[in-house]
């Protein structure tokens, strides 16, 4: 068995060498990079929307309107309404905050700051799936798993046609949420 | 045939293996890196810095995979710890995530990725005892052939 004495040259030798590999392919990189007519900003990372649904969610559970209207009234939970800003404008659940499919990173953010005493997220869209969607995204990067992420069954419609509490008019907690601007 | 030259090839057999997988996953991610960005993001593990390891890192795993597979001896050694320190974050970002229950792509091989769970692990692991085993069988080559 070789000593540490033995292996430390070897490995201060192999370091070296390490070093200077990564800093080849990384000058590469940014090399091809640069040459790629759609090369990425090395600046600033921003994912093209929350709708984006590249990776596959943790358990979303389906709220029936009515389910869903219980925890509206709790403290401890955030409703979350994704749909256009002129449709939330329009009518939406009472309480909700606007994040649209188009939400930034910066969006993200500010739902991770809205959701720092929360212990529930209800998410509605005009469906469900737009609206699996985003709570999907948005467990991913908040990566809370403590969370209970829902979504309403059959989205706002549903929710309206069966009578529950709206609100119409602009979003009152939704300072600092970027994309939150009627269109 | 010598002892040495049997540690040679199988050196040999398991750096090809180690590098030829690199290499491809480097490939893979190089094709598109906006998704591999994503998927690095989605990490949630220094966020910000998602595109410039998305753009470096693929180039750093080719380069790393090319001398590993055809350089000199000391060079594939530094080759093999570029190797032994990606797979150790690898693993642990994986775990990471894995351990917080958030289900995702590993992004270890670009888009359409395996989620991350047990197989990507057991795989790194392979892959860091497969390094560790050819430098070793390149120290024995070396001491065989200067014994002899």
């Amino acid at each position: 068995m070789p000593s540490y004495a033995a292996i430390l040259p070897t490995l201060v030798a192999a370091g070296w060498r390490a070093a200077v590999i990564v800093v080849v392919g990384a000058s590469a990189g940014l090399s091809i990079n640069a040459l790629r007519p759609k090369g990425l900003s090395v600046a600033t990372y921003a994912p093209a929307a929350m709708c984006a649904g590249a990776a596959m969610p943790q358990e979303i559970r389906v709220l029936r309107p009515e389910q869903a209207a219980r925890l509206c009234g709790d403290a401890r939970t955030l409703v979350a309404d994704v749909r256009s800003a002129n449709a939330f404008t329009e009518g939406h659940v009472a309480g909700a905050v606007h994040i649209p499919c188009s939400g930034s990173r910066a969006d993200v953010e500010n739902v991770r700051r809205l959701l720092e005493r929360k212990e529930a997220l209800v998410v509605y869209g005009e469906s469900e799936e737009q609206a699996r969607q985003v709570a999907s995204d948005l467990a991913i990067r908040i990566s809370r798993p403590e969370l209970s992420v829902s979504i309403i069954a059959g989205g706002w419609r549903a929710w309206f046609d069966a009578g529950m509490a709206c609100a119409s008019g602009p979003c009152d907690d939704c300072e600092g949420l970027a994309s939150h601007a009627p269109i | 045939m010598p002892q040495s030259r049997l540690y040679q090839l199988g050196s040999l057999l398991l750096r090809l293996v180690v590098g030829c997988t690199f290499a491809l996953a480097a490939v893979l991610k190089l094709r598109d890196p906006a998704a591999f960005a994503e998927q690095t993001g989605n990490y949630q593990f220094l966020p910000e810095l998602a595109n410039y390891v998305a753009i470096t890192l693929p180039s750093v795993e080719l380069a790393a995979a090319l001398v590993l597979i055809l350089g000199p001896r000391l060079w594939r050694q530094g080759a093999s710890l570029v190797f032994g320190g990606l797979l150790v974050v690898f693993t642990s970002a994986i775990a990471r995530a894995w351990a917080m229950g958030i289900n995702l792509e590993c992004g270890c091989f670009g888009a359409g990725s395996t989620s991350i769970g047990p197989w990507p692990i057991l795989r790194n692991v392979g892959l860091l005892t497969a390094i560790l085993l050819a430098w070793r069988l390149e120290q024995r080559a070396k001491l065989r052939m200067s014994a002899s």
